[in-house]
């Protein structure tokens, strides 16, 4: 397969899910369509990371993941589409922060503490409890220590127990953040 | 629905649903446009090339007329002139020469974008470490030759990684990966070493010869005794180094230490990298240019013959009233 068309391959059986993921780190449709895009750039302009389909979105969501944690410098420069917001999810952060009434704001209350946190302790809290990689691959594919991403993880969720105390991180675990972290499974 | 992972998995769920309603999923033209556009940084090796950052591409804005980036190498553009409604912002050229240092686009990088020459140099390097998984973390030798455009509307970083995207395609092609990146440093040394296209009596180019030299002489376990390395250790030119500065504590004092320096010295040409790929089939151990004018070098596969070189070099010297060496 040519590199184009395990490009629009990916993007058609993969992209939902892929956007989905940029979305829950950036807390907006537009930088995720932005990270989105650049991840795809940055993984087909030099061949080697597109090969296939899995090699390529597993690539994917790595660019995806540093170029969020790089982020915060190129932000500001970036050029802004005017309609940026039209389109987002009704519970984005804005949002979120003004509806602390009812019980299915909860949704809402979990992003918006998620989007306080500091992009590593994010990008860390999402790859270990979304998509449930073991503290050994965070720490390999984003160039961090181990001992840093456990830390990460939990200060990202104490943080996070402060707005959802009824947080239960993964059901079969306990509070315990050791147990948490040195799990080596998922729990799907 | 309460655990984190559920919650989280919502959220992922609720907005990969509109995904649907996204630029991207309507269609992929724009990141094919900006692939083959970094892609086609492969093509202004050895050649004047201008490659098109768009930071307007990325966010929606259609193209006038597809891969209107690449002009061609050295010549006026027989095309037409793309429509430049696409982009946004404007432009500026940033030029490495075969054998310049990284240095020399760090500070046309620094001019443009008003940070330090040593932040633009980080940028890049920070690009090389990233892109290499840390194996490389030092830039020199990353930037392929050539002329880029970068939008000064885009960030260092974006300018930093276009700068040293070329390299890949090259690597790919060529087959230099972690296991021979010294290649690049080889590369870099003939660079530095050799002006010309000139070829021996024989035919073999300089270049391969001195790829030789260098391979044979790291076989023998002898020191390289190379000026470059220390030029760009000292940040000086030539044509010759004193007693002084071959005694200095430098890894890049070949005359010292008996392996290869520990960074490419300069931005090799892909001629240079293909010659370090190729060393030629010969035991020569030395070489010496001959006429500093035309670029002629001899080579010699024993001290005697070399001395003798090294005579005539002196001689070309004492006829056109340089300094003596």
């Amino acid at each position: 397969m040519s590199w184009s068309a395990i490009l629009d391959e990916l993007v058609r059986t993969r992209g939902p899910a892929l956007f989905g993921y940029a979305y829950v780190l950036t807390g907006s449709r537009a930088d995720a369509e932005d990270l989105l895009h650049d991840a795809l750039v940055r993984t087909f302009r030099r061949g080697r990371q597109a090969r296939d389909l899995n090699s390529a979105h597993s690539y994917v969501k790595k660019a995806i993941t540093t170029a969020f944690i790089d982020g915060h410098r190129r932000a500001s420069v970036r050029p802004r589409r005017s309609d940026a917001d039209i389109h987002d999810l009704p519970s984005t952060a804005i949002t979120a922060r003004d509806d602390h009434s009812a019980a299915a704001s909860g949704m809402a209350d979990l992003q918006a503490a998620l989007l306080d946190l500091p992009r590593r302790e994010r990008a860390c809290v999402v790859l270990r409890h979304l998509e449930d990689w073991p503290v050994a691959r965070i720490a390999a594919e984003l160039g961090i220590a181990e001992g840093s991403v456990k830390r990460y993880i939990s200060d990202g969720l104490a943080r996070l127990r402060t707005t959802r105390p009824d947080l239960n991180p993964i059901p079969d675990d306990g509070p315990e953040t050791v147990s948490l972290v040195t799990r080596s499974g998922g729990t799907r | 629905m309460n655990t984190l992972h559920d919650e989280l998995a919502a959220l992922r769920d609720t907005a990969a649903a509109g995904f649907s309603a996204t630029n991207l999923a309507h269609s992929t033209g724009p990141v094919r446009r900006r692939v083959r556009r970094d892609r086609a940084v492969t093509a202004s090796v050895g050649a004047f090339a201008v490659i098109a950052l768009g930071a307007g591409t990325a966010y929606g804005v259609s193209l006038g007329t597809p891969d209107a980036g690449l002009a061609p190498a050295g010549t006026p553009s027989t095309s037409p002139t793309p429509e430049q409604t696409d982009f946004v912002g404007t432009y500026a050229q940033v030029t490495m020469v075969a054998g310049g240092t990284t240095d020399l686009v760090a500070e046309q990088l620094a001019e443009v974008f008003g940070v330090t020459v040593s932040d633009a140099r980080r940028a890049l390097d920070d690009m090389v470490t990233r892109d290499t998984a840390g194996l490389v973390t030092d830039s020199e030798g990353w930037i392929a030759p050539g002329t880029y455009s970068i939008s000064t509307h885009g960030s260092l970083e974006e300018a930093a990684d276009l700068l040293t995207a070329g390299r890949w395609p090259q690597f790919a092609e060529l087959g230099i990966d972690e296991t021979n990146i010294e290649t690049l440093t080889i590369a870099s040394l003939i660079e530095a070493e050799v002006r010309t296209d000139g070829v021996t009596a024989d035919g073999t180019s300089y270049r391969a010869m001195v790829s030789a030299v260098i391979t044979n002489r790291l076989a023998a376990d002898m020191l390289l005794e190379l000026d470059s390395p220390l030029f760009y250790a000292l940040d000086t030119g030539g044509p010759f180094t004193s007693d002084d500065q071959r005694s200095i504590d430098s890894p890049y004092n070949t005359y010292l230490n008996r392996v290869l320096p520990p960074t490419p010295i300069g931005n090799p040409s892909v001629e240079a990298i293909e010659a370090a790929l190729n060393p030629a089939d010969t035991d020569a151990l030395y070489f010496v240019l001959l006429n500093p004018d035309t670029g002629e070098m001899a080579f010699a596969s024993n001290f005697e013959e070399h001395l003798a070189n090294v005579e005539k070099l002196q001689a070309w010297y004492a006829e056109n009233g340089a300094d003596q060496p």
